[in-house]
């Protein structure tokens, strides 16, 4: 709901992106999340991103709106089949919760239990169809739901920095036909990538929101170009953060960084979709020095 | 709890990159019109194309690539984990199945096939042939289309 009120605005949309817990207590993270607080329009919270287990994004995202944060749930295709799918979205709709993304997701041999075994059910696409289904009053076997439909702001993912990018463009296109309203970015660092993506993606008329994972360290950086796919980290920003001596210098320098990449992608789409991947306290930072 | 005497585990041995087929393969139906279908469809294919028995064939809307060959076994289009060689993020000595399928469509002039939506699998499918399915039970149609249905309640 808050993503929707804020994309039919017209203003430049930031979301953020939490991971609940290995572990009970969502404390710490609504603690960090709350000092984005009026600067941040929605938190994503992932699920078992990585293939590496955590808590329900469902319950997470509960107790972000009893702390006053609007969440997004995000929903992956790995762990659930069509009927668990659905059951979450039924949930999902039950606690109030509306803005939704729909993904495919890691699969298990990528995480931290490789013996688990990869669902995958359906893709993204036919999740996407699904959601239009539940919306329509009806689920995926084409049975009646009981009761009032649910209503749902749904969303997708595209990686703009996938080579070759047109099999990307086609399967949002598809997905966009199957009923996405927004599409959330993987991480994007070259803005001529994304410059080349947008314009190829410029008859899709949805809202894009270009998303970049924050650079703490140049050890980092090298991790995600090694083990992440569809994500470049260009040489340039590595040297930078390589050039920084101390964990202070360091911290300054990723702040810096991540704002230029706000400034960069501000220039491109509808909004800009900040994976902190911890670093939620220093998001207010990140927009201050990007003059937002 | 009791203390039991700890053992190191064993190194976990890398992974082949071939298991894709879900375990319920094994369990396809009996029938000698079926075993037959079943026998030529998998030599046929499986050599020519690796095709997984998945049984709703879309290899000729896939450019000729089989598209269950993707470990999550997707219908529509690659995820976005495929890196610069094309090569899949789950078992990188492999290509992406889904890059393969855009490239070989577009060599075979099939990209309106490969732009089609293809709806959900039916997984009780699996391990039984295509052939057998399209022509005889007629439960497939030529898009990967499934119509098995709920028997009607009594």
């Amino acid at each position: 709901m808050a993503l929707q009120e804020a994309l039919a605005s017209g203003k430049f949309v930031i979301t953020s992106e939490l991971g609940p817990p290995k572990g009970v207590d969502m404390a710490p993270l609504v603690a960090d999340a709350v000092l984005c607080r009026g600067r941040v329009d929605a938190f994503a919270v992932t699920d078992n991103q990585s293939s590496v287990m955590k808590m329900d994004p469902l319950v997470a995202c509960l107790r972000l709106m009893e702390a006053g944060l609007p969440p997004i749930l995000q929903i992956t295709c790995r762990d659930r089949n069509r009927l668990a799918l659905q059951s979450m979205l039924l949930s999902a709709a039950n606690l109030g919760l509306r803005d939704i993304v729909c993904l495919t997701g890691d699969h298990v041999l990528l995480g931290d239990d490789q013996e688990a075994m990869p669902v995958f059910d359906i893709d993204s696409v036919h999740l996407l169809e699904a959601v239009q289904g539940l919306m329509a009053g009806h689920d995926m076997a084409d049975n009646e739901l009981e009761g009032e439909p649910p209503e749902f702001f749904v969303g997708c993912v595209a990686s703009p920095g996938s080579i070759p990018m047109e099999p990307q463009v086609l399967k949002l296109e598809k997905k966009v036909a199957a009923g996405a309203q927004f599409v959330l970015t993987q991480a994007i660092y070259d803005m001529d990538v994304l410059a080349q993506f947008m314009q190829a993606v410029r008859h899709i008329a949805v809202p894009i929101i270009g998303g970049f994972v924050v650079l703490k360290s140049a050890r980092m950086a090298h991790h995600m170009n090694k083990h992440t796919a569809g994500v470049t980290v260009p040489d340039h920003l590595i040297d930078e953060l390589d050039a920084c001596t101390d964990r202070d210098e360091r911290r300054e320098k990723a702040i810096e960084i991540a704002a230029r990449l706000v400034k960069g992608i501000k220039g491109l789409c509808r909004g800009v979709h900040i994976m902190s991947l911890g670093w939620d306290r220093h998001i207010p930072a990140i927009l201050d020095a990007a003059g937002l | 709890m009791a203390s039991e005497p700890t053992v190191a585990a064993p190194p976990k041995p890398k992974r082949p990159a071939k298991a894709t087929r879900p375990p319920s393969w094994k369990l396809r139906p009996r029938g000698l019109l079926h075993s037959v279908f079943f026998t030529i469809e998998r030599v046929v294919k499986e050599v020519l194309f690796g095709c997984q028995m998945c049984g709703q064939c879309i290899l000729h809307n896939c450019g000729y690539v089989c598209p269950m060959r993707c470990p999550k076994h997707l219908r529509n289009g690659p995820c976005g984990g495929y890196d610069a060689r094309g090569h899949c993020e789950v078992y990188p000595e492999r290509p992406c199945a889904w890059v393969r399928i855009y490239r070989w469509s577009g060599h075979l002039r099939k990209m309106g096939e490969y732009r089609e939506y293809r709806q959900p699998l039916d997984h009780g499918l699996w391990g039984t042939a295509s052939w057998y399915n399209l022509i005889v039970t007629r439960t497939i149609d030529l898009h990967g289309h499934t119509y098995r249905k709920l028997p009607p309640e009594e």
